[in-house]
């Protein structure tokens, strides 16, 4: 092998020896008369100079690699000793795949000094700006080894070199279009580009290579040599490319029946027979790909799932249910020939699952899912800065240098801002003035009056007037877990001394239990009458009611134990199950019944 | 020995190759007891395949021309000259009848051919007093 | 050495595009033998030695060498091949150690160094020589010294000393002569010079229209003795002979006193 690969050196050391030069050379020159040494910047260096001459030596050099011995048929001498023609194709790889790397690393060396001597920033080129280079020295590479496939099937050096070279700039312009048209779903092209690079840098060695091995490079008959490599190239460029789609797809998609999908946003339909949920994935996908979202309906007495949604639905917020029991209506947008928005709003009958009617909606009336539910209120987030659509019909944009808090009230809203670094600064928006009244903590919870007490959730609880003057604070022990009812009138707050009930109103406190169910803090979920609740423990439950203001709790048995609750309607719970590794309905007398994932 | 081989004429080059052997016995350049060339060395001069001498001196040794020693090498048989001259006189025969016949064929009578004989001689015996 | 004859071809048959070469080729050459292959120009000798050399598959029949497929089983028949193409390639720049020293690792234990230098120096090839600068002749020595000096059990040679000066020439037969006595290989050469016949074959074969159409000693068949009659009247045959017999006729006289 040594000898080999000695042997391609001596045929390319004229070739090599001219590049160590020019590349010096070239790039003072270039400093120098193109641009000006005071002008250059680091970063040309990253994006043209050291990309460039790579780009240069490892076409030069691949370009005859195997071209110049097959064309002149000195592949023959080879033939006839006792090695396989695997050794020879390996030392031309090698010597390529090495003096390419040496050449590359040569190049950032020279480029460092002739950068230093010229008094510019050298840090730019070792530090993480290099990775910069990551994706244009890949795609040298994939060049590179496309041209020695090529080099080995066409054995004119020249036309070798064009093959390679379009081989990574077709696809480079068919992507840049692709982008422009479609913007790429939102996967991350940097990564999709280096695997397709890898992708193509084995298929074009495996080419090559099948070339020398079953080939035979060295008689005259092309076709068999193409045929070859062009078996070997696809059987490594389309299961890689299957898998990637696949992967991908996969990953957009979730059904019912996976188990990595993580729901949340449970809301029952108002006749409580469905439960509707977000269905996402964690994290991104292969090559950035975005999480995916859907909207699943799930019936609770039958676990029927039905599946809506994906890139472009909506829920409709208060017009999904409007169409009656059974029924759901979804928006979904979509992009009309003419480049205008184009909203349809689609009603599924949930039981079978099919749409009823489509029909297009003009945006104005879709003016409730524009905005998302805001506690009392709804928050426009398409708009900067956002406005607060209240619930009478008025509309307030969020104040310079405050963030709307979900805090609401039928007379205001909850402020809050940064004051530097980690800590807030918190107050009150009132509708009628627009005055802003600034509060020493966060208001978690509004009274009736706006000049009536905020109660803040913490350590040690604080009722603060609104109207101004000290705060006093109520020591409930150390709480570990709180949840508002729905109407915000309520919370339910659990902690080392017991469970405790906030009335809103009047910002009053009282205990309803001396024992949490759980010590460390357990779920504590609402049922969307806002007068019934559930304080999840490990077995063991308390059901709560809240009659004249006031809470009474009786022990239930909810079972599997729920380590993700999602949705509370009274009376049974949807939730991921812990030990099971999915998602059940579990009435209060401690039996289950498991819905998702559905197998 | 002169041994000259044509390997585009009528006879093989073993054949020519004996041929040039005993002649060279015949006519006294190689006495007897004398050794051989080797076969290695004479197929490397004749540029003769080796298997081709190795044939001869078969040949040779079969007619008792000559004797092998092994380890020693081929000599040149006693009483080779006498087996030698025989065959060369069968030869030469052959080819003065060959000249012989050309010359009545071409008119000449018995007396003209066998001044031109006596010429030839002449001639002849002057080269052959010339060289080696 | 293999127990196994060392070429044996039977009914080999190849076949270019839609030229059918070799329509069904007979011929053994046993170990110490050498043999000619005798035809005209494209009738497929090179073609038979590259199949015997592992360069080319066959459409047909069967090969083997030393036992074994030379297609099948390359790397171990090139292992005890040596293999003298008509046109040798070399790469201009290479000198003629770098060409020693690419074979010597690719044939590792059976490479003699000794014997490469012995060669070498009979050729007169300096190891620094240039080899885009050597003579047709030197390079044809260089082929041969890179084929010889691993002892291959199985020679295959094509027109050997076609083209080359008479000393070339003189220096080629020479060294066959000497490996013919030394090593007892099988020698297959292809040739249409006669006179390379007489001297160096004791057995000839004719190829013809991609057949043998005669085999047999050099001896009988210059003669004519031994053919068998059907063999004599293919069409050809005669004329084939006679045309090579009128090249050049050669004379070769040497001095050799009884030492």
């Amino acid at each position: 092998m040594r000898s080999l690969i000695a042997k391609e050196w001596r045929e390319s050391r004229a070739l090599i020896f001219g590049f160590l030069i020019l590349a010096p050379v070239a790039s003072v020159l270039i400093k120098w008369l193109l641009v000006g040494f005071k002008a250059t910047e680091t970063t040309d260096s990253l994006v043209f100079i050291i990309p460039g001459a790579f780009a240069l030596f490892v076409f030069a050099l691949s370009a005859d690699l195997a071209a110049a011995d097959i064309s002149s048929g000195r592949i023959a001498f080879f033939a006839a000793l006792p090695t396989s023609p695997a050794k020879v194709w390996a030392a031309k790889t090698l010597f390529l795949a090495g003096s390419a790397l040496l050449y590359l690393g040569y190049a950032l060396v020279v480029e460092t000094m002739i950068l230093a001597l010229a008094g510019k920033a050298t840090a730019p080129l070792m530090g993480p700006e290099a990775a910069r280079m990551t994706l244009p020295l890949t795609a040298v590479m994939t060049a590179g080894a496309a041209t020695f496939l090529f080099s080995t099937l066409i054995d004119r050096g020249f036309a070798a070199a064009l093959a390679g070279f379009g081989m990574v700039a077709g696809p480079w312009l068919v992507l840049g279009a692709i982008r422009k048209n479609i913007g790429g779903f939102g996967i991350d092209l940097e990564a999709a580009s280096l695997f397709a690079c890898v992708v193509l840098i084995v298929a074009s060695l495996s080419g090559s290579a099948a070339a020398f091995l079953s080939g035979r490079v060295h008689l005259k008959a092309r076709l068999r040599r193409v045929l070859v490599a062009g078996l070997a190239f696809l059987l490594v460029l389309l299961p890689a490319t299957v898998w990637a789609g696949v992967s991908v797809r996969n990953w957009l998609t979730i059904d019912a029946g996976d188990e990595q999908v993580r729901l949340g946003g449970g809301r029952p339909t108002p006749d409580g027979t469905w439960a509707l949920l977000s269905a996402s994935r964690r994290g991104k996908g292969p090559f950035g790909a975005p999480s995916p979202q859907e909207d699943w309906a799930v019936n609770l007495e039958t676990g029927v799932v039905r599946e809506f949604g994906g890139i472009g639905w909506f829920m409709g917020g208060d017009e999904e249910f409007a169409e009656g029991p059974g029924r759901l209506a979804l928006f979904r947008h979509s992009k009309a020939p003419d480049g205008k928005a184009n909203w349809l709003r689609v009603v599924y009958d949930l039981n079978t699952g099919r749409p009823l009617s489509t029909r297009s909606v003009q945006r104005s009336k879709l003016y409730g899912w524009t905005s998302i539910p805001w506690g009392l209120h709804r928050l426009d987030i398409t708009r900067s800065p956002r406005r607060l659509l209240t619930a009478d019909g008025r509309t307030f944009d969020q104040p310079e240098g405050w963030r709307f808090s979900p805090a609401t009230a039928p007379w205001g809203v909850g402020l809050r801002r940064r004051k530097g670094g980690v800590s807030y600064s918190f107050g009150v928006l009132l509708f009628d003035t627009g005055e802003i009244r600034e509060l020493s903590h966060h208001p978690h919870s509004l009274p009736d009056d706006p000049d009536g007490f905020a109660v803040s959730f913490g350590q040690p609880i604080r009722r603060i007037p609104l109207a101004g003057g000290e705060t006093e604070e109520i020591d409930i022990g150390k709480p570990n877990s709180r949840s508002l009812s729905p109407d915000l009138r309520f919370a339910v707050i659990s902690s080392s001394a017991g469970l405790y009930l906030v009335r809103s109103k009047d910002a009053s406190i009282e205990k309803i239990e001396d024992e949490t169910p759980v010590r460390g803090g357990p779920f504590i979920l609402w049922a969307n009458d806002s007068r019934t609740f559930l304080v999840l423990g490990h077995g063991p439950s308390l059901k709560g009611t809240i009659r004249d203001g006031h809470a009474t709790v009786e022990q239930v048995q909810v079972s599997p134990r729920i380590i993700f609750p999602v949705h509370f309607d009274g009376s049974r719970v949807l939730g991921f199950g812990a030990g099971h590794g999915s998602y059940h309905v579990s009435e209060l007398d401690g039996s289950s019944r498991q819905l998702l994932p559905v197998r | 020995m002169h041994i000259t081989i044509d390997p585009t004429a009528a006879a093989p080059v073993s054949e020519q190759i004996t041929e040039g052997i005993r002649f060279a016995i015949a006519t006294g350049d190689a006495a007897d007891g004398d050794r051989l060339t080797s076969v290695r060395i004479l197929a490397k001069e004749l540029l003769v395949n080796p298997n081709t001498i190795g044939k001869v001196y078969r040949d040779l040794e079969r007619e008792g021309v000559v004797r092998t020693k092994p380890g020693s090498g081929v000599f040149v048989a006693p009483g080779a000259r006498a087996i030698c001259r025989k065959a060369s006189v069968v030869a030469v025969r052959a080819a003065v009848m060959r000249a012989v016949e050309k010359g009545l064929a071409a008119g000449l009578d018995a007396e003209a051919l066998s001044r031109v004989v006596d010429e030839c001689l002449d001639t002849a015996g002057a080269i052959q007093n010339v060289n080696c | 050495m293999s127990t196994a004859e060392p070429i044996t071809i039977q009914g080999l048959k190849k076949r270019y595009g839609k030229k059918q070469v070799l329509t069904g080729v007979t011929l053994s050459v046993p170990r110490g033998v050498t043999t000619a292959l005798l035809g005209r120009n494209g009738a497929g000798k090179t073609t038979i030695l590259r199949i015997l050399a592992g360069l080319l598959p066959r459409n047909g029949g069967e090969v083997s060498v030393a036992g074994l497929d030379p297609w099948k089983q390359a790397i171990r028949v090139k292992a005890i091949t040596g293999y003298v193409p008509d046109a040798p390639m070399f790469h201009p720049r290479w000198r003629v150690r770098d060409a020693m020293s690419l074979v010597k690792s690719a044939r590792r234990r059976s490479w003699d160094e000794r014997e490469a230098r012995r060669l070498a120096e009979t050729f007169q090839l300096a190891g620094s020589d240039r080899i885009g600068a050597l003579s047709k002749g030197a390079r044809a020595k260089l082929s041969l010294l890179l084929a010889l000096s691993h002892h291959p059990e199985v020679v295959l040679l094509d027109e050997p000393a076609s083209g080359l000066d008479p000393l070339s020439r003189k220096e080629v037969l020479g060294t066959l002569v000497e490996i013919m006595e030394r090593e007892g290989a099988a020698i297959l050469i292809s040739t249409h010079r006669l006179d390379d016949v007489e001297r160096l074959a004791e057995r000839v074969a004719f190829l013809k229209g991609g057949e043998i159409v005669a085999e047999g000693l050099t001896e009988e068949l210059r003669t004519g003795r031994g053919i068998p009659e059907a063999q004599l009247e293919h069409p050809g045959l005669t004329e084939l002979y006679a045309a090579l017999l009128d090249r050049e006729q050669e004379k070769r006289e040497v001095q050799p006193c009884a030492v």
